[in-house]
Protein backbone atom coordinates (compact mmCIF):
# COMPACT_ATOMS: atom_id res chain seq x y z
CA UNK A 1 0.00 0.00 0.00
CA UNK A 2 2.81 2.52 -0.19
CA UNK A 3 2.61 3.21 -3.68
CA UNK A 4 1.41 6.24 -4.86
CA UNK A 5 -2.38 5.76 -6.83
CA UNK A 6 -2.09 7.64 -10.07
CA UNK A 7 -5.14 8.67 -9.84
CA UNK A 8 -5.65 10.25 -6.13
CA UNK A 9 -4.54 13.68 -7.23
CA UNK A 10 -7.44 15.95 -7.25
CA UNK A 11 -6.32 18.04 -10.06
CA UNK A 12 -8.20 18.30 -12.94
CA UNK A 13 -5.53 16.90 -15.37
CA UNK A 14 -6.01 13.25 -13.90
CA UNK A 15 -8.97 12.46 -14.85
CA UNK A 16 -8.39 13.73 -18.39
CA UNK A 17 -6.66 10.43 -19.42
CA UNK A 18 -9.31 7.56 -18.23
CA UNK A 19 -11.84 9.29 -20.43
CA UNK A 20 -9.24 9.14 -23.14
CA UNK A 21 -9.26 5.39 -22.58
CA UNK A 22 -12.74 4.73 -22.67
CA UNK A 23 -13.70 7.46 -25.24
CA UNK A 24 -15.59 9.57 -22.73
CA UNK A 25 -17.74 6.67 -21.68
CA UNK A 26 -18.46 6.08 -18.23
CA UNK A 27 -20.38 3.07 -18.54
CA UNK A 28 -20.66 -0.46 -19.55
CA UNK A 29 -23.57 -1.63 -21.52
CA UNK A 30 -22.77 -5.00 -19.57
CA UNK A 31 -25.19 -4.59 -16.83
CA UNK A 32 -24.45 -7.49 -14.42
CA UNK A 33 -20.78 -6.67 -14.48
CA UNK A 34 -19.69 -5.87 -11.20
CA UNK A 35 -16.36 -4.83 -9.13
CA UNK A 36 -16.50 -8.25 -7.80
CA UNK A 37 -17.17 -9.46 -11.22
CA UNK A 38 -14.29 -11.95 -12.26
CA UNK A 39 -13.17 -12.41 -15.95
CA UNK A 40 -11.03 -14.82 -17.82
CA UNK A 41 -8.99 -14.61 -20.99
CA UNK A 42 -11.02 -16.47 -24.13
CA UNK A 43 -7.60 -17.28 -25.93
CA UNK A 44 -8.61 -14.94 -28.88
CA UNK A 45 -5.76 -13.15 -30.10
CA UNK A 46 -4.63 -9.68 -28.33
CA UNK A 47 -2.26 -8.42 -30.83
CA UNK A 48 -4.79 -6.07 -32.05
CA UNK A 49 -5.37 -4.43 -28.64
CA UNK A 50 -4.16 -1.21 -27.72
CA UNK A 51 -1.90 -0.17 -24.65
CA UNK A 52 -4.81 -0.40 -21.45
CA UNK A 53 -6.65 -3.60 -23.22
CA UNK A 54 -4.02 -5.32 -23.39
CA UNK A 55 -2.45 -4.82 -19.47
CA UNK A 56 -5.75 -6.45 -18.85
CA UNK A 57 -5.70 -9.22 -21.05
CA UNK A 58 -2.24 -10.03 -19.37
CA UNK A 59 -3.74 -9.98 -15.69
CA UNK A 60 -6.65 -12.00 -16.77
CA UNK A 61 -5.05 -15.55 -17.80
CA UNK A 62 -6.29 -16.76 -14.92
CA UNK A 63 -9.91 -15.64 -13.12
CA UNK A 64 -9.69 -11.86 -11.85
CA UNK A 65 -12.26 -9.52 -10.82
CA UNK A 66 -12.73 -6.42 -12.03
CA UNK A 67 -11.58 -4.79 -8.63
CA UNK A 68 -8.34 -6.27 -8.61
CA UNK A 69 -7.79 -5.19 -12.43
CA UNK A 70 -8.54 -1.38 -11.51
CA UNK A 71 -5.85 -2.03 -8.25
CA UNK A 72 -3.07 -3.55 -10.63
CA UNK A 73 -3.39 -0.72 -13.24
CA UNK A 74 -3.99 1.76 -11.23
CA UNK A 75 -6.92 2.64 -12.97
CA UNK A 76 -10.16 4.05 -11.53
CA UNK A 77 -13.04 1.28 -10.60
CA UNK A 78 -15.22 2.49 -13.31
CA UNK A 79 -12.71 3.08 -15.94
CA UNK A 80 -11.99 -0.62 -15.40
CA UNK A 81 -15.45 -1.50 -15.88
CA UNK A 82 -15.61 -0.15 -19.16
CA UNK A 83 -12.86 -1.75 -20.22
CA UNK A 84 -13.59 -5.25 -19.22
CA UNK A 85 -16.78 -4.64 -20.73
CA UNK A 86 -15.63 -3.72 -24.01
CA UNK A 87 -13.34 -7.01 -23.70
CA UNK A 88 -16.32 -9.30 -23.04
CA UNK A 89 -18.11 -7.79 -26.12
CA UNK A 90 -15.41 -7.98 -28.46
CA UNK A 91 -14.84 -11.78 -27.19
CA UNK A 92 -11.72 -11.10 -25.52
CA UNK A 93 -12.77 -12.16 -21.92
CA UNK A 94 -15.53 -14.32 -20.49
CA UNK A 95 -17.16 -13.00 -17.04
CA UNK A 96 -17.87 -15.53 -14.44
CA UNK A 97 -21.17 -15.81 -12.08
CA UNK A 98 -21.72 -13.41 -9.19
CA UNK A 99 -23.13 -15.56 -5.99
CA UNK A 100 -26.38 -13.92 -5.32
CA UNK A 101 -28.66 -14.29 -2.42
CA UNK A 102 -31.75 -13.70 -4.25
CA UNK A 103 -31.67 -16.90 -6.24
CA UNK A 104 -32.31 -19.58 -5.01
CA UNK A 105 -30.01 -21.67 -6.52
CA UNK A 106 -27.29 -20.46 -4.97
CA UNK A 107 -27.61 -21.42 -1.53
CA UNK A 108 -24.92 -24.35 -1.91
CA UNK A 109 -23.00 -21.51 -3.13
CA UNK A 110 -23.53 -19.54 -0.14
CA UNK A 111 -23.39 -22.92 2.35
CA UNK A 112 -19.83 -23.26 0.31
CA UNK A 113 -18.38 -20.11 0.73
CA UNK A 114 -19.79 -19.82 4.46
CA UNK A 115 -17.24 -23.47 4.95
CA UNK A 116 -14.89 -22.47 3.49
CA UNK A 117 -14.75 -18.58 5.72
CA UNK A 118 -15.14 -21.45 8.99
CA UNK A 119 -12.22 -23.57 7.79
CA UNK A 120 -10.24 -20.33 7.63
CA UNK B 1 -14.29 -28.57 -6.92
CA UNK B 2 -12.08 -28.26 -9.94
CA UNK B 3 -14.74 -28.75 -12.81
CA UNK B 4 -17.05 -25.87 -11.05
CA UNK B 5 -17.28 -22.75 -13.29
CA UNK B 6 -15.81 -20.13 -11.08
CA UNK B 7 -17.54 -18.07 -9.41
CA UNK B 8 -17.26 -14.74 -7.07
CA UNK B 9 -19.32 -13.15 -3.97
CA UNK B 10 -19.00 -9.90 -2.18
CA UNK B 11 -19.63 -8.63 1.16
CA UNK B 12 -19.48 -5.16 2.18
CA UNK B 13 -17.91 -3.83 5.45
CA UNK B 14 -19.15 -0.32 6.52
CA UNK B 15 -18.47 2.01 9.35
CA UNK B 16 -17.08 5.27 10.38
CA UNK B 17 -14.53 6.76 9.07
CA UNK B 18 -11.44 5.22 11.50
CA UNK B 19 -13.41 2.29 12.67
CA UNK B 20 -10.65 -0.15 11.80
CA UNK B 21 -12.77 -1.66 8.03
CA UNK B 22 -9.40 -2.02 6.48
CA UNK B 23 -8.31 -3.84 9.51
CA UNK B 24 -10.57 -5.97 9.36
CA UNK B 25 -10.45 -7.05 5.74
CA UNK B 26 -6.92 -7.44 6.12
CA UNK B 27 -6.89 -9.83 9.00
CA UNK B 28 -9.44 -12.55 7.31
CA UNK B 29 -8.10 -11.10 3.23
CA UNK B 30 -5.05 -13.67 2.00
CA UNK B 31 -3.47 -10.92 0.14
CA UNK B 32 -2.52 -6.94 1.79
CA UNK B 33 -5.51 -5.48 1.02
CA UNK B 34 -5.94 -3.47 -2.46
CA UNK B 35 -7.05 0.01 -2.58
CA UNK B 36 -9.44 1.21 -5.90
CA UNK B 37 -10.32 4.41 -6.55
CA UNK B 38 -13.73 5.45 -8.20
CA UNK B 39 -14.02 9.67 -9.28
CA UNK B 40 -17.64 11.21 -9.58
CA UNK B 41 -19.02 14.39 -11.29
CA UNK B 42 -20.34 17.09 -8.96
CA UNK B 43 -23.84 16.19 -10.46
CA UNK B 44 -23.95 12.63 -8.11
CA UNK B 45 -22.61 15.03 -4.43
CA UNK B 46 -24.91 16.39 -2.18
CA UNK B 47 -25.50 14.10 0.66
CA UNK B 48 -24.78 16.64 2.94
CA UNK B 49 -21.81 19.91 3.46
CA UNK B 50 -22.46 20.41 -0.08
CA UNK B 51 -20.92 23.64 0.19
CA UNK B 52 -17.66 22.34 0.62
CA UNK B 53 -17.98 20.44 -1.77
CA UNK B 54 -19.61 22.16 -4.93
CA UNK B 55 -16.73 24.09 -6.61
CA UNK B 56 -15.41 20.61 -7.26
CA UNK B 57 -15.90 19.21 -10.38
CA UNK B 58 -14.90 15.55 -9.69
CA UNK B 59 -13.99 13.92 -6.41
CA UNK B 60 -11.98 10.60 -6.13
CA UNK B 61 -12.84 7.87 -2.95
CA UNK B 62 -10.75 5.05 -2.16
CA UNK B 63 -12.38 1.92 -1.55
CA UNK B 64 -10.03 -1.40 0.14
CA UNK B 65 -10.61 -4.63 -0.37
CA UNK B 66 -9.47 -8.24 0.35
CA UNK B 67 -9.88 -11.32 -1.06
CA UNK B 68 -10.71 -15.19 0.46
CA UNK B 69 -9.81 -17.86 -2.11
CA UNK B 70 -12.78 -20.53 -0.55
CA UNK B 71 -11.42 -23.02 -3.16
CA UNK B 72 -10.09 -23.33 -7.07
CA UNK B 73 -13.43 -21.91 -8.47
CA UNK B 74 -14.90 -19.68 -5.39
CA UNK B 75 -13.78 -16.81 -4.14
CA UNK B 76 -15.20 -14.42 -1.46
CA UNK B 77 -14.66 -10.08 -1.72
CA UNK B 78 -14.68 -8.22 1.09
CA UNK B 79 -14.99 -4.24 0.02
CA UNK B 80 -14.73 -1.56 3.09
CA UNK B 81 -17.07 1.38 2.23
CA UNK B 82 -15.44 5.12 1.73
CA UNK B 83 -15.34 6.21 5.14
CA UNK B 84 -17.57 9.53 4.74
CA UNK B 85 -21.13 9.82 4.75
CA UNK B 86 -20.79 12.16 2.50
CA UNK B 87 -19.87 9.65 -0.16
CA UNK B 88 -22.90 7.46 0.27
CA UNK B 89 -24.30 8.33 -2.96
CA UNK B 90 -21.59 5.55 -4.59
CA UNK B 91 -22.90 2.78 -2.20
CA UNK B 92 -25.42 1.80 -4.95
CA UNK B 93 -22.67 0.69 -7.48
CA UNK B 94 -20.73 -0.73 -4.18
CA UNK B 95 -23.34 -2.67 -2.76
CA UNK B 96 -24.88 -4.07 -5.86
CA UNK B 97 -24.86 -7.60 -5.67
CA UNK B 98 -23.84 -7.90 -1.96
CA UNK B 99 -24.81 -10.93 -0.17
CA UNK B 100 -24.45 -9.03 2.79
CA UNK B 101 -22.77 -6.30 4.80
CA UNK B 102 -21.23 -5.87 8.22
CA UNK B 103 -21.72 -2.41 9.98
CA UNK B 104 -18.40 -2.21 11.85
CA UNK B 105 -19.11 -0.01 15.09
CA UNK B 106 -16.79 1.88 17.44
CA UNK B 107 -19.00 2.13 20.52
CA UNK B 108 -17.53 5.83 21.56
CA UNK B 109 -18.53 6.91 18.17
CA UNK B 110 -22.44 5.47 17.45
CA UNK B 111 -23.58 8.29 15.10
CA UNK B 112 -20.87 7.33 12.57
CA UNK B 113 -22.78 4.24 11.93
CA UNK B 114 -26.32 5.44 11.60
CA UNK B 115 -25.93 6.31 7.83
CA UNK B 116 -24.91 2.24 6.97
CA UNK B 117 -27.71 0.72 9.38
CA UNK B 118 -30.28 3.35 7.79
CA UNK B 119 -28.82 2.43 3.91
CA UNK B 120 -28.87 -1.34 4.59
CA UNK B 121 -32.02 -1.64 6.41
CA UNK B 122 -33.89 0.23 3.35
CA UNK B 123 -32.99 -1.83 1.10
CA UNK B 124 -33.51 -5.36 2.23
CA UNK B 125 -29.69 -6.25 2.56
CA UNK B 126 -29.00 -8.55 5.26
CA UNK B 127 -26.22 -7.15 7.91
CA UNK B 128 -24.36 -7.74 11.14
CA UNK B 129 -23.44 -5.09 13.16
CA UNK B 130 -19.97 -5.82 15.26
CA UNK B 131 -18.86 -3.58 18.15
CA UNK B 132 -14.99 -3.13 18.16
CA UNK B 133 -13.06 -3.47 21.22
CA UNK B 134 -10.13 -2.73 19.10
CA UNK B 135 -9.68 1.14 20.72
CA UNK B 136 -8.75 0.19 24.62
CA UNK B 137 -11.43 -1.65 26.93
CA UNK B 138 -14.99 -2.19 25.63
CA UNK B 139 -17.31 1.05 26.73
CA UNK B 140 -20.27 -0.68 26.13
CA UNK B 141 -22.14 -4.23 25.91
CA UNK B 142 -23.57 -5.00 22.40
CA UNK B 143 -27.00 -4.98 24.20
CA UNK B 144 -26.77 -1.58 25.07
CA UNK B 145 -25.75 -0.69 21.65
CA UNK B 146 -28.46 -2.60 20.26
CA UNK B 147 -30.75 -0.05 22.38
CA UNK B 148 -28.97 2.56 21.40
CA UNK B 149 -28.74 2.08 17.49
CA UNK B 150 -32.20 1.04 17.96
CA UNK B 151 -31.93 -2.09 16.61
CA UNK B 152 -34.45 -4.05 15.45
CA UNK B 153 -34.42 -7.18 17.67
CA UNK B 154 -33.68 -9.74 15.21
CA UNK B 155 -30.54 -7.51 13.91
CA UNK B 156 -27.17 -9.38 15.64
CA UNK B 157 -24.73 -7.38 17.67
CA UNK B 158 -21.07 -9.27 18.19
CA UNK B 159 -18.31 -7.77 19.91
CA UNK B 160 -14.99 -7.97 17.48
CA UNK B 161 -10.98 -7.11 17.18
CA UNK B 162 -10.89 -5.90 13.59
CA UNK B 163 -7.14 -7.70 14.04
CA UNK B 164 -7.90 -10.61 15.44
CA UNK B 165 -9.04 -13.27 12.65
CA UNK B 166 -10.97 -15.61 14.81
CA UNK B 167 -13.03 -12.61 16.10
CA UNK B 168 -13.63 -11.33 12.19
CA UNK B 169 -14.17 -15.11 10.96
CA UNK B 170 -17.07 -14.54 14.16
CA UNK B 171 -18.76 -11.80 12.52
CA UNK B 172 -18.48 -13.40 9.10
CA UNK B 173 -20.09 -16.53 9.79
CA UNK B 174 -22.92 -14.80 11.85
CA UNK B 175 -23.41 -12.56 8.56
CA UNK B 176 -24.19 -16.28 7.08
CA UNK B 177 -26.57 -17.37 9.01
CA UNK B 178 -28.53 -14.58 8.32
CA UNK B 179 -28.34 -15.03 4.81
CA UNK B 180 -29.08 -18.36 4.59
CA UNK B 181 -31.68 -18.35 7.48
CA UNK B 182 -33.28 -15.56 4.89
CA UNK B 183 -32.71 -17.91 2.37
CA UNK B 184 -34.47 -20.52 3.92
CA UNK B 185 -37.31 -18.84 5.32
CA UNK B 186 -38.02 -17.75 1.48
CA UNK B 187 -37.72 -21.08 0.15
CA UNK B 188 -40.56 -22.08 2.96
CA UNK B 189 -42.84 -19.75 1.79
CA UNK B 190 -42.60 -20.62 -1.51
CA UNK B 191 -42.88 -24.00 -0.67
Amino acid sequence: MSDEPVFMEDSDDDFIRPFLVTAGRTRTNLTYLNMETMVRTTGADPSRLRFEASQVIGLCRGPLSVAEISAHLRIPLGIAKVLVGDLIEDGYLSPFKTVSASAAADINLIQRLAAGVRAL
Amino acid sequence: MSNNNPASAKFVVAGGFGVGKTTLVGSVSEIDPLRTEASMTAASIGVDDTSQVQTKTTTTVAMDFGRITIDDSLVLYLFGTPGQDRFGFMWDDLVEGALGAVVLVDSRRLADSFFAIDYFEARGIPFVVALNTFNAEQHHTPEEVAAALQLRPEVKVLTCDARDRRTVKAVLLALFDVILGRMLAEAEHLG
